[in-house]
């Protein structure tokens, strides 16, 4: 058995209403899509620190959960974190398997949760992009497609080099994490551009760092209502409640 | 700017209801500061004249009004004569003051007459009570001597000396503290505005939809610090 986790909200927290926002997160990614299932998803971001890796974890964590076999793949080859969350070493991993053709199934580590396997970065290289776009990622990537029911890859910044925007390419689905307050519009729209360039599936945004007390953030309301008892917040929780419900109707 | 705008800035500036309180706290402390120890407080004295011109009406029982209007005509030409170089030297050399232009006398000098009657009132405005009251009371007493002599003016009458004044009239406190508090919380509103109007970063889902409309599938809360 691996390390404990410590970072992970919704392994060591899952009633929390964070923990309730990444399951939301999880049937939206299921409900997304109906004829061809989504089984490769990238998680990427217009700049650093947006909250793609805490996303990817979390997510996995609640796939996991649900009883699917997860895998998450740490392709961020410059500044890898996967591993940290983890507490998994780092020694070997991504990219053993691409340079040296290494046998995957003893690369991957098993995590302290149940059905989650993770696949950190390996040894840094000198050319991420091309060793990303390589054919030996694209049949690597297929060749997992069998072996788990959802894969979960973490990148670096897709507006700060385009290691994402390859990898956008040979998975089914991208996601694209926004911090609110931090993500300039002009970023975000240049992050989907580069996106559309390459026909990436674009699956949708996930607002990350969202503001509780800002407006139009009812979906905290929401979880916070049916997550925990608090009475001081009754008048607030009933005023969002109604548009709450709306909401989860419309999805 | 539609109503929508005006909400979410009004629950911008809620949220940062603190940095307004804070500013307009700062202010007031600084007003207060300033007004203490920086301004020079002020004192006004007043002293009363009945001046009494007889009008070419030959009818004086009668009180027209022509002569009333005459009679508010006179007070700005008392001003000026109070006003004068004439008055001024003679109030600096009856109180032995040196260092005083007649300008400088003129300056501290203000006449007004009571609600249209012959009563006027000069007040003199100095940094020092007493010295305040001096020359009100000193130029009243000039003021009789020469509206006589010089306007051909009937009768003057001192009806009140000036005594010397207790509070000053400048600076209020109270009114400083009131405006430095307003003034800081308007100010903190206007930087606060102008940061947000300046801040192009997303915020909302709706922003999201708006920019690149593509859907918003997660919204994760910032974490509760531990």
């Amino acid at each position: 058995m691996a390390e404990p986790i410590e970072k992970l909200i919704t392994h060591n927290n899952p009633k929390s209403p964070i923990s309730e926002a990444y399951r939301m997160l999880r049937t939206n990614i299921q409900f997304s899509s109906f004829d061809k299932p989504l089984k490769t998803i990238l998680v990427t971001s217009t700049g650093p620190s947006e909250g793609k890796t805490t996303t990817v974890c979390n997510l996995a964590v609640t796939f996991a959960q649900s009883g699917s076999t997860t895998l998450v793949i740490d392709t961020d080859l410059r500044k890898p974190k996967v591993h940290k969350v983890f507490n998994t070493p780092n020694i070997r991993g991504l990219t053993n398997i691409l340079v040296q053709k290494d046998d995957f199934q003893r690369m991957v580590n098993e995590t302290a949760v149940e059905n989650l396997y993770v696949l950190t970065c390996g040894a840094i290289p000198p050319n991420p992009s091309e060793l990303l776009a390589s054919n030996a990622m694209k049949s690597f990537i297929e060749q997992l497609r069998d072996k788990y029911d959802i894969i979960l890859i973490d990148s670096p910044p897709v507006g700060t080099v385009t290691d994402a925007a390859i990898l956008s390419t040979i998975v089914d689905g991208t996601i694209l994490v926004a911090a609110s307050g931090v993500v300039e519009i002009e970023g975000l729209k240049r992050s989907k551009e580069l996106l559309d360039n390459v026909n990436a599936n674009i699956i949708g945004v996930v607002l990350n760092k969202l503001d509780k007390t800002a407006k139009g953030n009812y979906y905290y309301y929401y979880y916070y209502y049916y997550g925990e008892d608090n009475k001081t917040r009754t008048k607030k929780r009933r005023k969002k409640k109604h548009r709450t419900n709306g909401t989860i109707q419309n999805m | 700017m539609s109503s929508l705008d005006i909400k979410e800035l009004l629950q911008f500036l809620r949220k940062r209801w603190w940095a307004i309180t804070v500013s307009a706290v700062i202010c007031t402390v600084v007003a207060a500061l300033v007004t203490i120890y920086l301004i020079t407080p002020m004192y006004k004295a007043n002293s009363t004249l009945y001046v009494y011109k007889n009008m070419a009406s030959t009818d004086t029982n009668d009180v027209s009004y022509n002569d009333l209007l005459a009679n508010t005509q006179l007070v700005k030409d008392y001003r000026e004569l109070v006003k004068s170089r004439q008055v001024a030297s003679a109030v600096i050399s009856e109180l032995g003051l040196t260092g005083v232009t007649t300008d400088d006398i003129s300056k501290k000098l203000s006449v007004t007459n009571k609600n249209e009657t012959r009563i006027i009132q000069i007040t003199a405005t100095d940094k020092d009570p007493e010295q305040a009251a001096k020359i009100a009371n000193t130029v009243a007493k000039v003021f009789q001597e020469k509206a006589v002599s010089i306007m051909q003016v009937n009768n003057v009458q001192i009806i009140d000396n000036a005594t010397v004044p207790k509070n000053p009239y400048k600076p209020n406190l109270l009114l400083n503290l009131i405006l430095g508090f307003i003034l800081g919380a308007i100010v903190s509103c206007g930087i606060l505005i102008l940061v947000n109007y300046f801040d192009d970063t997303i915020k909302t889902p709706e922003d999201v939809q708006k920019y690149i409309s593509v859907p918003v599938i997660g919204t994760i809360p910032v974490f509760p610090e531990k």
